[in-house]
């Protein structure tokens, strides 16, 4: 009996939660940093591995928030996660605005081509050629301080290789873990030349942060009962370079499974069918299933906006006083006038500056919201003209103000005219809607970006997610067809 | 049955009012009286004010020159149009609300203290022109142009307006409907109600037989009781002539 009660206390005490340690990482691609293998919600990767094992030592259970790579060390300032640790390069500049921890790898640039191709084997080989690259890195900077080279940016790793692979650019120019990863295994590509650059990765803490001790003594630890080399050597990164580092020998400790892994895996030629298999896999639909609820909560949203504002911006262009009626055709003019993606981008990335921020969802259905109040706006103000002058003249007469005779004579009136249009709109908003993949939005366009990038296809994927979107617009398709038939039957009648 | 008596003290005055649209007088220094429970004609060719003088009457346009008094005091567009009721050539009855709706929306936003009785009130006014109940819920569509012009005056009398205006009552109707028209004034007036009516149909002017007023170039040409049949003045006698040809 006493010891059951012990064992129920020893339970209980195991139960009591850990204290979080919060890491952001852009987990979209990204191997073999922190990445989704096979779409799977599970993490791996070799940061993946350093955080569980400085939170071990920590007595901290690690919780990863994903985040847009650019947006990481903002993050760590805004304090949305304790650390970021997601290949953050050490400098001058990163270093005015986070403390790092003492770094926990270190490489070099390395320079991939296409067999067949151009073969520069240092910077300045690369003069006269077009060279890809991920923004915000060294290897960026190397590249356009080198006279001649016209240096590409990317988003995507994959797609700087698969640019490469196809011929559209001459090199890519990358961290080796990228390059080891993303090219290697690809038989059309060639890792070459010397080392250029040194990089070291260290972990990115907010200014003056308590944690910055703990996790450099974690790290220390790690490095000297061999943790962080049996870890590097799983991931196949372990070298040199590394045993400069930490004052270690070279030689690997253990097997290289995480890459072995991750190597047979995308080795394996994969049929059609087999292809098809893995998008109907419950990982790939949830994925999906997940962007296109989001693509339709945003649309829908955005659309409520846009029918409202709309409305407005149509009455004041049609019945207010001039100056009004001058404001709002100029605005409707220019939003018209600029993309919608500057739209999108200036609200989420641009307003911050003058200290408005808004969460990504509510940014993105501002931008679409707003963009489209325009085009209803318009739809609007033809629909208000088709209603027949003695309609408002009826209503005054009866000692209706302006403004009821509009609520409640001219604008329902309008609204049934305008909403065949209206219904087209919210299908354009709905594909337009994959422009908030651009502010950190998982929507239907951002899983397939996901999903491309792990499964290296973007044909049957871009098929599939094409497939998507139309079924998601046909429902709304049908809703206008029958709305015309109604009204249609109406003037039939009349 | 019996109906609730339309509490009507209608003393309508226009003072020498005057209307221009752009460079073109159409009303030049008119004046008016209207009085209580009295049925007034208005007869001219077209284009002599005579529309545009019901729309200054019931406020729907501005005055340029003179005024309107209702009893005696001055009243702004506004209320004026709240308590003289102007029933369109072409009715202009909304097509999204059904009969009910028609004659309710104006007492429903104007009165604060609107209840069931404005309902009873609105069903008791449809039967009083002669609107069935099957058709309280018809949109106006579904309706024919007797039915709707009968809904229109009915919509014009729900916020019981010290007067009622008719546009061209008949144009919009088969010959044989003129009488049932000249039926539902004529029980207005019963009523109580003032009532001025605008027509170039001649036939349903003979058949008013009331108080006419000819009007020629935005000017009172000749108001009369017997106008119709014992014209004095000349161009009334020529207008009357052109319209017999």
């Amino acid at each position: 009996m006493r010891y059951a009660l012990l064992l129920l206390m020893v339970s209980l005490a195991a139960r009591e939660p850990l204290p979080e340690l919060t890491w952001g990482a852009a987990t979209d691609g990204n191997v073999p940093y922190a990445f989704h293998p096979d779409n799977t919600d599970a993490l791996v990767g070799f940061e993946k591995d350093i955080v569980d094992a400085i939170a071990r030592r920590l007595g901290r259970q690690p919780k990863a928030v994903r985040n847009d790579w650019d947006g990481l060390v903002p993050g760590v300032q805004a304090g949305k996660y304790d650390i970021a640790i997601n290949g953050i390069e050490i400098s001058d500049d990163r270093a005015k605005e986070v403390d790092f921890s003492i770094p926990y790898f270190k490489c070099y640039e390395q320079i991939v081509v296409r067999r067949g191709g151009p073969r520069p084997e240092s910077l300045a080989a690369m003069s006269g050629l077009r060279v890809g690259t991920l923004g915000q890195t060294l290897a960026l900077e190397l590249l356009e301080n080198t006279p001649g080279v016209e240096a590409v940016r990317y988003d995507q790793e994959l797609q700087a290789y698969n640019d490469l692979a196809t011929g559209r650019i001459d090199a890519v120019l990358l961290d080796v873990p990228i390059a080891k990863y993303y090219a290697g295994p690809d038989p059309r590509l060639e890792l070459i030349g010397e080392p250029i650059g040194e990089i070291r990765y260290a972990i990115a803490l907010r200014k003056g942060s308590a944690l910055k001790a703990p996790i450099d003594a974690a790290l220390r630890g790690m490095i000297a009962d061999g943790e962080l080399r049996r870890i590097l050597s799983k991931w196949d990164l372990w070298g040199p370079a590394q045993a400069s580092l930490y004052g270690q020998p070279p030689e690997p400790l253990g097997t290289p499974d995480g890459y072995l892994d991750y190597v047979s895996r995308v080795r394996d030629s994969v049929s059609w069918t087999e292809k098809l298999a893995r998008y109907f896999s419950p990982e790939a639909l949830s994925l999906l299933a997940k962007g296109a609820g989001l693509t339709l909560a945003l649309s829908l949203s955005a659309m409520l906006l846009a029918v409202a504002l709309g409305l407005i911006l149509a009455l004041a262009r049609v019945y207010g006083p001039t100056p009004l009626s001058w404001l709002a055709a100029t605005w409707i003019e220019v939003i018209r006038g600029t993309p919608l993606l500057i739209q999108t981008l200036f609200l989420y990335y641009g307003l911050p500056n003058i200290g408005i921020q808004f969460p990504p969802f509510v940014a993105g259905v501002l931008a679409l919201g707003i963009n489209y109040a325009a085009y209803e706006a318009e739809n609007y103000r033809s629909g208000l003209r088709g209603v027949p002058r003695g309609q408002l003249e009826a209503a005054l007469a009866l000692g209706l103000t302006q403004r009821q005779a509009l609520r409640h004579v001219i604008v329902p009136q309008a609204l049934r005219v305008c909403l065949p249009t209206m219904t087209n709109d919210f299908i354009s908003l709905l594909k337009d809607s994959s422009l908030v993949s651009m502010i950190t939005l998982l929507e239907l366009t951002g899983s397939y970006q996901r999903l491309a990038t792990q499964y290296y296809d973007y044909f049957l994927l871009g098929l599939l997610v094409a497939l998507i979107y139309l079924l998601l617009g046909l429902p709304f398709v049908r809703l206008a067809r029958q709305l015309e038939r109604n009204l249609d039957g109406d003037k039939a009648a009349r | 049955m019996s109906y609730p008596q339309i509490d009507a003290v209608p003393d309508l005055r226009a003072e020498l009012i005057s209307k221009a649209y752009g460079s073109i007088q159409v009303l030049k220094g008119i004046s008016l009286h209207l009085r209580p429970a009295e049925l007034v004609c208005m007869i001219g060719s077209s284009g002599c004010g005579k529309s545009t003088l019901l729309r200054c009457l019931n406020g729907l346009e501005p005055v340029d020159g003179g005024s309107i008094t209702l009893d005696g005091a001055p009243v702004s567009p506004l209320d004026l149009r709240r308590r003289v009721g102007l029933v369109f050539q072409g009715f202009h009855l909304f097509p999204h609300l059904d009969v009910m709706g028609n004659l309710l929306l104006a007492p429903g936003l104007l009165r604060p203290e609107f209840t069931k009785e404005d309902t009873d009130y609105a069903e008791q006014l449809l039967a009083r022109v002669g609107v069935s109940p099957e058709l309280f819920n018809r949109r106006p569509h579904q309706l024919s142009g007797g039915q709707q012009q009968r809904v229109a005056i009915a919509r014009a009398l729900a916020l019981r307006p010290d007067a009622v205006l008719y546009d061209e009552p008949t144009s919009a109707l088969d010959p044989e409907r003129t009488a049932d028209v000249v039926a539902l004034i004529r029980d207005r007036q019963q009523e109580g109600l003032a009532q001025i009516v605008v027509t170039h149909d001649m036939p349903f002017a003979r058949a008013l037989a009331c108080r006419t007023i000819h009007l020629d170039h935005g000017e009172v040409v000749a108001d009369a009781a017997d106008l119709l049949t014992a014209p004095r003045d000349e161009r009334t006698q020529r207008f009357l002539r052109a319209c017999l040809a």
